[in-house]
Parts: C-alpha cells; structure tokens; sequence
C-alpha cells in the first residue's frame, strides 16, 4: 500500500499485518507515517495505491463497517470544548449504536475526571484520557491509539499504558503509536517501526530483545551482523546487532532496538545519495 | 427521545439563539399586525378611488395609519424577512463549517459508523425548524403586506413577491443548504461564510430570473383600466388599429405625434390607436410564489444532497 500526499510519500509501497489481540507499538520518527497509518484504517484517509483490510473490511469500500469495529483516538483530543464530559458519552450514545457509556464512566472515575467538567477545562492529559475512555465504551475489538501519550504526565502514562494493556487482555487488539519508547515498552506485544514511509522492522517485542545485542564500537563482533550505528548517551555510540548470543555485548532496551533501526534507515538513504553513514549520522 | 437533545448538543447555543429569534420575529410582527389593526379605516379609503364623502372622516388617521407603517409595520416585515435567513446562515455554517474548523469531526467521525447518518440526524431538526420560522416570517410578511395595501388580498399581488409568503422558507433552505455545502467542502467558517454568500447571492438571483420568466409567460395584455391593485405590470404598449400589440418606441416611428393625443384611459385615437398594458393577473401570484419557492427549495436540497457526498468523501480535518 502506498500513500501519497502531493509529492510526499507517506507510506511507501508497504505490506504489513497486525495480528489479532496483544498490543502493537507503532514507532517511527515524525513524519514517519504512523498517524496516516492510522487514519487509513479508519477511514479517514485513502490509499493511493494498493488496498488494506481493518478485521476483513476495507475502510475505503465500507467505512461504515470498518468504524464499527474500531475505537480511535486521535493525536490531538478533538472533542467538544463546550460540552461537559458525561455530554461526549450522550453524543457517542446517540451516534454509536452499542456504546457503552457505563464502561467509559467506569475508566474515568478512578482518575477524578468528574464528568460534569466542561472538557475545555480538562488539562491535555485529562482529554485524552476522555478520549479512550470514549473509544474504551465502543467496546470495539480494535483500539487505534495516535500518539495518546504525548499530553500525559508519568504518572497518567502509566495508567493509560496499564488500561491498554487490560483491553489487549480482554482480547482488544490495541494499536499504539508512540515516541515513549521506554514506557511501552513494558505494554506492547510487537514492535513495529516505521520510517521514511516503510516498514524497517516488525517482530514481537520479546524476539526484538532477545535477538539483539548492544555492541561497543571497536569490539570484537565475531560474525554479527551490525545493524547499524546509533548515538547512545552521553555521546557515546553504540552498534546494535543481530545475533541471539548472549556471551556478546549486552541486551538492549526496546529504545535501543528502534534507534538502531531507525540509524540503518538512515544510513541507507545516505548510501542512496552517495553519503558515508558517518556523514549521515553527522548531519 | 433522549438521543435528538445529545446529538444537537453542540448546536445548541445557535439552536437557541435561532429559537430566541425566532420568537423575537413573531413577538415584532404580531405587535405590529395587532396595532396597525387598531386603526379603523375603511379598505375601500386605501383603494386611491373612493377618497370622497366615505373616506374625509380618515384622513387624519390614514395619515398615522402611514407612519405607524413606515415606523413599525415596514420594520417588522423586514425582520420576517431577514431573520430566518440569518438563522438558515448561521446553522449552515455552524452544521459542518466548525466542525471541520474545531475537528471536533474526527471525535465526531470515528464514533459514528455512518456520517450520513450523523449528519441526517443533526439535519433533519435544524431543517424543521428553518421551516417554521420561514413559513412563519413568511405568513407575517403576508399579512403585513396585507396591511400595506389593505383592501387587496396579499395571495392575489404581485408585490414583494419573494419577499413574503412561503418563498422565505425557500429562500431559507438554500441559504441553509449552501452554506452547509461550502462549510463542508472549505471546512473554515469565514471562508465559509464569505464564499457561500456570494453563492447564496448568485442562487437567488438565478432563481428569481427563472420565475421572472415563467411569471412572464402568464402575462395577458389588456387596457390600462383593466390593470388592478396587485397586478404586475410587465410592460406598456401600443395596440394598432389591426389588433397588433407594439412598443412605444415602434408606434412613434409609425405613427409619429398622433401618439401625443393617446389617453391612458383606455380610449383610442381617431386613426385607432390605444394604449395597452402586458401585465400578470393578481390571481396568478399563488402559482408564481409557489414556483419560486419551489425553485428556492429545490436549489437548498440539491445543496444540501450534494453536502452529503461531500462528507462522504472528505477527510475530517
């Protein structure tokens, strides 16, 4: 599938699944592709080229069908500024047959988010989380998650992160695009990272971990495959490598992983214009 | 029944200013209805034919009688006139302009599995309630005409045709119904606003040229004396002695200064000559306020067709 915006192409000729249930992080750079993703499968977009399938459903075809089964938050709460919170769940009520506006109260009571509150009074935190607590009522068997985490504080990142992980428990399948990589990386269940509009890597979080090494430049690397290089803190870098040998290196963080992904990306698109990864990384 | 207050929750402010004006609307014109009826002059007086013994009596109150209606009644028509279509713009613009503007349609958008139906429900309501105020400003503005011109029954005249009657709700729908449209496909409300009026602008203009032509083809020609209070005189000519009906200009290339002799009371000159009127029958307003209201109407629903198709394919932001 591939999606174009005027010149810019958002997604680039990509095939890719997500499997039923479990949570999927979605992670990539801006400009990524991530939200389009997002918004192709609910509807709001159209591929350019190629086709996609939300549970057997094309969302271009049969939208209606696709947003039935699906509970979407947007990257930016985009709800009634005007309205009280428990005015959102009568709306979604009256406009979404089967919601259930007692499971979304049920979320928003224990985070003290009254719902007669005007929502233009709620903080960016509070409206996203109005905003899955309202996806979170679709009871849909699909959460797609835009970058919810980026208006929350730790303390409410965790608890959004802990209700995603109860719904993937329940049998939702939720996905969630984030840039916190070290905070989902507790939650999800897969990792898939996209950028510069293709999919650079997808696998569980699990494998990702346990098939890669975090490699000290200048180490032995005894038949590894690198990766790439990738900038670690406090101005060091790192190699991340492909090899389930424990006996190198050391284990990296699902950061790690995505940072070496996203480096090889990198590096190939300055090879593409005849650049040294070294000059890449540089720039 | 819980569900039509939820989903127009966000309209409600402009639901309630439409409602506020409305009752506004019918409060100003029924005062100034009551009041314009508590001055006791015969109809015959306004009739400009009886002025004699019948009517001397009136002359001081046909003189308030005019001032009360250039103060009040002329004021109250206005505002018949004018608030249903500044309602009709306002939740126009409101239905899916702000929306777009605020994106409150991507909330909107992936809770409701079918936008046609979003937007149906938010539709039908505002819809009815244009209606009413249309046909009502509309009523108020035919009785008002009424008072204006007493004595002559406001359905069998030609005046303010479009101004008054059920063409204010028609006017009211295409209002609605462009705005509705431009809101969706600019999704910005002063964009919106700007370009759909001079859309609206276009879209009467268009629809009062095309009655202007089926009211044209109602015409009859006959004597000036035929010619009745509510009529809509069309055009004056000459009918020549062979019975041929000419215009003014042609007599006088024909016939030259006999025509300075022509009297208007419907007499001919010695070589034959007689003045003409090309007019519409009052009578034939009911059909031609009905055409123009329809034509009004029609033009709103297209619109507002076309707004669903425009939602359907749009992206919410």
């Amino acid at each position: 599938m591939t999606k174009r915006y005027r010149r810019r192409y958002a997604l680039s000729d990509i095939t890719l699944e997500i499997p039923d249930g479990g949570v999927t992080a979605l992670v990539g750079p801006n400009g990524a592709g991530k939200s389009t993703l997002l918004k192709l499968c609910i509807g709001f977009e159209r591929p350019t080229a190629g086709r996609l399938e939300v549970n057997g459903v094309d969302p271009v075809r049969h939208r209606d069908r696709a947003i039935a089964s699906i509970g979407y938050v947007p990257q930016t709460a985009s709800l009634y500024r005007d309205l009280s919170v428990l005015d959102h769940l009568r709306l979604a009520a009256a406009i979404r047959p089967g919601f259930d506006a007692g499971h979304a109260r049920e979320r928003l009571g224990p985070l003290g988010i009254p719902v007669t509150a005007r929502v233009g009074e709620l903080s960016g935190g509070e409206q996203a989380q109005v905003c899955l607590a309202i996806a979170l009522g679709t009871r849909a068997p699909l959460l797609l998650l835009d970058e919810p985490l980026a208006n929350l504080d730790p303390l409410a990142r965790r608890d959004f992160l802990r209700v995603c992980r109860l719904a993937a428990d329940d049998g939702t399948t939720v996905v969630l695009s984030s840039h916190a990589l070290s905070e989902i990386e507790e939650t999800a269940d897969r990792l898939l990272v996209l950028g510069e509009g293709r999919v650079l890597y997808d696998d569980t979080v699990a494998h990702s971990i346990a098939s890669h090494r975090v490699i000290e430049v200048g180490a032995a690397l005894d038949g590894v495959e690198v990766v790439a290089r990738f900038p670690g803190r406090a101005d060091q870098v790192h190699m991340l490598g492909r090899t389930r040998s424990v006996t190198i290196g050391r284990a990296p963080s699902l950061e790690e992983v995505v940072l070496g992904y996203l480096a090889e990306a990198r590096d190939q698109a300055a090879a593409a214009r005849g650049q040294a990864p070294e000059e890449a990384a540089a720039a | 029944m819980r569900r039509w207050p939820a989903i127009l929750r966000p309209n409600r402010p402009e639901l309630r200013a439409a409602v506020i004006l409305g009752a506004v609307m019918v409060a100003v014109g029924g005062v100034a209805i009551l009041w314009l009826r508590t001055f006791d002059i015969p109809d015959a007086c306004f009739s400009g034919r009886d002025l004699g013994v019948l009517c001397i009596p009136y002359q001081a109150t046909m003189l308030a009688y005019g001032e009360a209606m250039s103060t009040v009644g002329n004021p109250a028509a206005i505002a018949t006139l004018v608030a249903p279509i500044v309602v009709a713009i306002v939740l126009g613009i409101a239905l899916l302009a702000r929306e777009i503007e605020q994106q409150t349609t991507n909330f909107a958008w992936s809770i409701a599995p079918s936008r046609a139906t979003w937007l149906r429900d938010r539709l039908i309501p505002m819809l009815v309630l244009l209606l009413v105020l249309g046909l009502a400003g509309g009523g108020l503005g035919d009785v008002l005409m009424g008072l204006r011109q007493r004595g002559v029954d406001p359905w069998q005249n030609f005046e303010g045709l479009g101004l008054r009657g059920p063409a204010i709700a028609g006017t009211a729908l295409l209002v609605f119904g462009f705005a509705g449209l431009v809101g969706a496909a600019v999704g910005r409300q002063l964009p919106a606003l700007i370009i759909s009026g001079a859309l609206i602008g276009f879209g009467i203009y268009g629809a009062y040229t095309v009655s202007d032509g089926w009211v044209q083809g109602d015409a009859e020609v006959g004597s000036y004396d035929q010619v009745a209070i509510g009529d809509k005189i069309l055009d004056s000519l000459i009918r020549t002695p062979e019975g041929e009906y000419i215009s003014w200009e042609e007599a006088y290339q024909r016939y030259g200064s006999e025509l300075d002799s022509i009297s208007y009371e419907g007499t001919e000159t010695s070589s034959g000559l007689r003045v003409a009127t090309r007019y519409v029958p009052g009578e034939k307003y009911p059909a031609a306020v009905a055409r123009l209201s329809g034509l009004l109407g029609l033009g709103g629903l297209v619109a507002i067709a076309l707004t669903f198709l425009v939602v359907h394919r749009r992206r919410p932001y």
